[in-house]
């Protein structure tokens, strides 16, 4: 797979997790998202991410770090039980970090991409021409992902960062996938 | 601050975001201007050291920063990314890579997977 300067390369939330994340359970994964990262960096492409990135991986991280404090061992524990057959308690029994408790890190992560002069934030220039496009292809795609893929086509991307397999079927729209 | 500089011949000026943004501009106006600087604008200006030094890099490379430990940070980058693709990489996109990969460390094990069901989990 070639990426030059003129490859547009739009990079999906878990890439972003993976390459920022400070310690994680997949050590070898984070490390790939690093080099990948730095060689794009020096193809000098352009490198994209749309807001709905940003909002997936803010979501991601902080429900990924579980419960701030346990104010219901009963009820912890039973949704614990419950949970490996798809079933959950509204109340369970804990609370959550709020976004507050992680902003810092999250402030200084995203000023930085955001500042930084090889990556772009992409948007719809015609959003009701990009919700039709949208809603053209929910027969392969589950909404977010008709939407990540819009955003993709409608600012000529060339390759999407992502393992998830749902994605290899972009490369019938033209858009060829880069695993890390 | 004056509004002109007498420098000698081949001054190198070291140009900080914050430099940029508040000394040069508008000098009257003890506020914060009204003025950002563009991706265009700061991808173009000139860092020497980046031409001169290529061959050089860690030690030459660390002329001002707010890093501390940057010397040790561009080393172990460099473990982590081999040679050869840490020397491609530009004086700015190795402190970049250094400010922000491994930055989002909230005390504990990040599980990938898991952060993957629940962006799966959220977006649908």
């Amino acid at each position: 797979m070639v990426i030059s300067g003129d490859s547009i390369i739009y990079c999906d939330a878990n890439f972003l997790v993976a390459y920022g994340a400070g310690k994680t359970k997949q050590p070898e994964k984070q490390k790939n998202a690093k080099k990948l990262f730095a060689s794009l960096l020096v193809s000098k492409c352009k490198i994209v991410f749309s807001t709905l990135v940003f909002d997936e991986v803010w979501n991601g991280i902080r429900r990924e770090l579980g419960p701030k404090t346990i104010t219901d061992y009963f009820r912890f524990y039973l949704n614990k039980i419950i949970q490996p057959v798809g079933l959950a308690l509204t109340n369970y029994g804990a609370v959550e970090h709020s976004f507050q408790d992680i902003s810092s890190d999250l402030n200084n992560f995203t000023n930085n991409l955001l500042n930084y002069p090889s990556i772009s934030i992409i948007q719809l220039d015609n959003p009701r021409a990009g919700i039709l496009e949208a809603l053209s292809i929910l027969n392969k795609f589950k909404p977010r992902d008709a939407f990540h893929l819009t955003y993709a086509r409608k600012n000529r991307v060339t390759h999407i960062v992502t393992n998830d397999q749902k994605f290899n079927l972009s490369s019938t729209c033209g858009i060829d996938v880069i695993n890390y | 601050m004056p509004n002109t500089l007498d420098l000698p011949y081949n001054t190198i000026i070291g140009l900080t975001v914050s430099t940029i943004e508040f000394p040069f501009i508008n000098t009257e106006n003890k506020e914060k201007p009204d003025v950002n600087i563009n991706k265009d604008v700061s991808s173009s200006l000139y860092y020497p050291w980046e031409e001169s030094f290529k061959e050089n890099l860690i030690s030459n490379l660390v002329v001002e920063s707010d890093i501390p430990n940057l010397v040790t940070l561009l080393m172990e980058l460099e473990e982590d990314l081999g040679s050869d693709l840490f020397r491609q990489l530009s004086y700015n996109d190795k402190v970049f890579l250094i400010k922000t990969s491994g930055s989002l460390d909230f005390g504990r094990i990040i599980d990938l997977n898991q952060v993957a069901k629940n962006i799966e989990d959220y977006g649908h």
